[in-house]
C-alpha cells in the first residue's frame, strides 16, 4: 500500500506550485513560495485585515511568535512579524502575521 | 418635545469627551458602525442597562442608567497604555459630573473590562462604565429633574 504521507507531500508541493501567489522569507533566510492572504475583519468594531502566509511546514520550521517575515506580493515588499503559528498537521503551515 | 433623557445624556457625554488629549475629535454616539484607522484612537458613548427606583410620590422616580465610554485604539507595542492613557482622560472628564442641558447630574465610575484582539494591527477596547443618577417623572422621561 502506498504511504499516504507521501502523496501529501506531492500534493502540497504540487498545489503550491500552481496557486502560490508570492513569495517570502523567513529571518532573512532562503525565498519560498506560498499563498497571502489578508482578509478584512473588524475585532471590537473596529477595520482591520488579518494578513496570512500558508506555506510548506518545512519553509517556516524555525517560525515562531516574533519571527521576521517579508512577503512580496504583487512586486510589493511588506514586512511583518508571526503572530502565530498554525501548521495543519499535513504538511502546511499558516502563519498568522502582524503589521510591524 | 425635548429628546429622552437618555439622548440628552449620551449626547452630553460625546460633548464634555470631545477634545480630550489622545482621541481629540474621534467621539462617537454609536456601537455599531465599524471604525476605521482615522476614527482611531477614539471613544465610543452609549448607554447600557436603566435601573430605576420608584420614589413612592406620584410618578417621580430614581433613575441610575449605565453609561459606557468605550475606549477602542489598534497598536502593535503599546496598546494597553494608550487605552490606560484614554481611560485616565476620560475618568478625570467625567469626575465632577455630567453637564446635561442646565442640570449637572451624577456620573460616578463603576468598573471597567478589558478586550483585545490579534489582526494585522492587534485592537483593544477599554470598556468604563459609569452609572448616572438623575431624576424623572414616568410621564416625562424627556425632563430631567
Amino acid at each position: 500500500m502506498n504511504d499516504f504521507s507521501a502523496l501529501e507531500s506531492r500534493v502540497n508541493a504540487t498545489c503550491l506550485a500552481h496557486v502560490a501567489n508570492c513569495t517570502a522569507t523567513l529571518n532573512g533566510g532562503a525565498s519560498f513560495r506560498g499563498i497571502f492572504d489578508a482578509e478584512y475583519v473588524e475585532p471590537l468594531g473596529m477595520s482591520n485585515s488579518q494578513p496570512s502566509l500558508e506555506c510548506l511546514s518545512s519553509d517556516v520550521s524555525t517560525a515562531k511568535h516574533g519571527s521576521a517575515v517579508v512577503v512580496t506580493y504583487r512586486s510589493i515588499e511588506t514586512r511583518y512579524t508571526v503572530a502565530s503559528v498554525k501548521p495543519d498537521g499535513t504538511g502546511m503551515t499558516r502563519l498568522m502575521l502582524q503589521s510591524v | 418635545m425635548a429628546h429622552h433623557a437618555h439622548r440628552q445624556i449620551r449626547e452630553a457625554g460625546v460633548a464634555q469627551l470631545t477634545g480630550l488629549t489622545t482621541s481629540k475629535s474621534r467621539v462617537f454616539p454609536n456601537r455599531l458602525h465599524p471604525l476605521d484607522d482615522d476614527s482611531l484612537p477614539g471613544l465610543r458613548v452609549f448607554m447600557d442597562t436603566e435601573d430605576v427606583v420608584a420614589s413612592g410620590s406620584g410618578q417621580l422616580q430614581e433613575r441610575k442608567p449605565a453609561l459606557i465610554v468605550e475606549c477602542c485604539a489598534k497598536a502593535t507595542t503599546t496598546l494597553d497604555d494608550t487605552l490606560d492613557e484614554m481611560s485616565n482622560e476620560v475618568e478625570k472628564a467625567l469626575a465632577n459630573g455630567l453637564k446635561v442641558g442646565t442640570h449637572w447630574v451624577n456620573c460616578e465610575y463603576a468598573g471597567m473590562q478589558y478586550d483585545d484582539a490579534m489582526a494585522a494591527i492587534p485592537a483593544g477596547v477599554k470598556r468604563l462604565r459609569f452609572t448616572i443618577q438623575y431624576f424623572a417623572q414616568g410621564n416625562a422621561p424627556d425632563v430631567l429633574i
